[in-house]
């Protein structure tokens, strides 16, 4: 029989005998069971149906994928980015250890999150752009005690894969793939070198 | 045709079951405490956040979502930030405390959602914050704030001892359970679905325990933890039975004790993933804590300590 009988139990009061009791009970329980059934119908259209149907890849509310993707096998080069000194004082690495929590926190957890952080809206020199823009915003507003820096590098480093090693700051540079210098800005590499 | 109705009877009562059985109402109570300060304390201490820096991002790496975008989502100014960011600590400890529970609750998730959209708009996702405004959404619906609750205290004293509410029904705390639980079962399926049930059997767990070492988060435990995860653990077999877990994620809706036991596989699931990968999907077990009935199982304990009492003292009174 429909309904059941936990649906007996309402949502009303049930201090001694009321004679409204039956109908305000009905009517609370129709609406709670409208609104379940609604948040329930919300839940698994946005939640389930969607992977079900549609299989984007990609789960549907984030564009995140849940490491659904079957790993190639480890990685022996990476991109990584340097920033440049004034008066040719050299590069530092900008996903240090040391940098990433002055610099990008809270926006990355590990080197390789700002490359989702920087997208791929307009060309690598306007990402490269951005990321110099960051910093330096960053550092006017008294967020970190950094150097300034002229620049960014865009350079593929080579990647430790012992299990002793663990990040590396200053990782060996292998070639330039990009670089964003407002005085004197060069293009090298592919314009999609960053991945 | 008698066994289609049938099913669709025994359809109906497990529904039935599963969502409109009554539960003590100061689980609703814990629930609405533990989810609000969960919230607070995560991005408050754990992931400490200063909304502000999001205003210094430049607009060339916003990526807002569809369905925020079209509402006409917008990075606030730094000044923005900071009044939506304490307006969001007020309303949050006041849901919390329960102190004009269903409007503080409201406001709380409304400011919690603006964040989370501001948060997740610049590339770094975290598949977990969405669920949290579901949840959110889902408890302001309920009487979470009946018991356990300023408002509570106020209205007794205002009006003398309250009348006996029934106690609510479980519908609230099942949705929010199912959000983790789908969420599983999600990911599962895409990964079934991208690469086949042979990521199971790949390298794909190893080489993403490896890649953890690159983290900012990773502790020297996690990392020794996972150095001695890729060296003595068979982990194409544990990545085959994690697949197997995500899969079997509609096993909660069979009975208590298998909800139970998958609410235990998960926990140690997601456990197994901070000590190994360094990443933190507290938020789930945030989350799955819906599924635990928290005040019976403080009852039974607590039973349980009583009957041990007596029987000891009735052991000891006929040794004398």
């Amino acid at each position: 029989m429909w309904p059941p009988k936990d649906f007996a139990r309402g949502a009303a009061l049930t201090s001694g005998p009321d004679p409204h009791r039956s109908s305000e009970a009905r009517a609370a329980r129709g609406g709670e069971r409208t609104l379940c059934g609604l948040c329930l119908a919300f839940i698994l259209t946005f939640f389930t149906l969607s992977v079900l149907t549609r299989h984007r890849g990609y789960w549907p509310v984030t564009r995140y994928c849940m490491y659904c993707f079957k790993s190639p096998g480890m990685p022996e080069r990476r991109p990584t980015l340097f920033g440049v000194r004034e008066g040719g004082l050299g590069e530092d690495n900008l996903l240090s250890r040391a940098n990433f929590r002055a610099f990008f926190a809270p926006l990355i957890h590990r080197p390789d999150d700002i490359f989702h952080v920087m997208g791929v809206r307009g060309s690598v020199e306007d990402r490269l752009r951005g990321v110099l823009e960051l910093y330096e915003r960053r550092r006017a507003a008294g967020r970190h005690h950094g150097p300034r820096y002229v620049g960014v590098r865009l350079y593929e480093v080579k990647v430790g894969t012992s299990l002793e090693l663990a990040y590396h700051d200053d990782p060996e540079r292998i070639r330039m793939l990009a670089e964003y210098m407002p005085a004197t800005t060069v293009k090298r590499g592919a314009a999609d070198a960053v991945p | 045709m008698p066994s289609l109705s049938g099913a669709g009877a025994a359809l109906r009562r497990h529904y039935a079951r599963f969502f409109f059985t009554t539960t003590d109402p100061r689980n609703l109570a814990l629930d609405r405490i533990l989810l609000f300060a969960f919230a607070l304390v995560y991005f408050g201490t754990y992931r400490p956040v200063d909304f502000t820096a999001y205003a210094e991002i430049p607009d060339l790496f916003l990526q807002v979502p569809v369905i925020p975008r079209r509402l006409g989502f917008e990075v606030g100014s730094r000044g923005t930030l900071q009044a939506v960011q304490l307006l969001w600590v007020v309303s949050s400890v006041a849901a919390c405390l329960g102190f004009l529970t269903r409007a503080s609750m409201l406001l709380a998730t409304a400011l919690f959602t603006y964040l989370v959209v501001l948060t997740n708009a610049f590339g770094h996702v975290r598949i977990g914050h969405p669920l949290l405004v579901f949840a959110m959404a889902i408890l302001c619906l309920s009487p979470a704030g009946d018991v356990w609750s300023v408002d509570a205290v106020l209205r007794r004293r205002r009006s003398g001892p309250a009348p006996v509410r029934e106690e609510p029904h479980v519908w609230p705390r099942r949705l929010i359970f199912l959000l983790p639980i789908l969420t599983f079962w999600g990911a599962g399926i895409e990964k079934v679905h991208t690469s086949g049930f042979s990521w199971g059997w790949s390298d794909t767990l190893e080489h993403t325990v490896r890649s953890a070492r690159y983290s900012f988060a990773l502790s020297d435990l996690q990392g020794q933890l996972g150095a001695f995860a890729v060296t003595h653990l068979p982990l194409r077999l544990v990545g085959a039975m994690s697949l197997a877990l995500e899969l079997s994620a509609p096993l909660v809706l069979v009975g208590p004790r298998a909800r139970a036991a998958m609410i235990g596989a998960y926990a140690s699931f997601i456990l197994g993933i901070w000590l190994l990968m360094a990443e933190p999907m507290f938020e789930f077990a945030a989350l799955l804590e819906f599924g635990v009935d928290w005040i019976g199982l403080t009852a039974l304990a607590g039973a349980a300590l009583t009957r041990r009492k007596r029987l000891r003292a009735a052991r000891a009174a006929a040794t004398s």
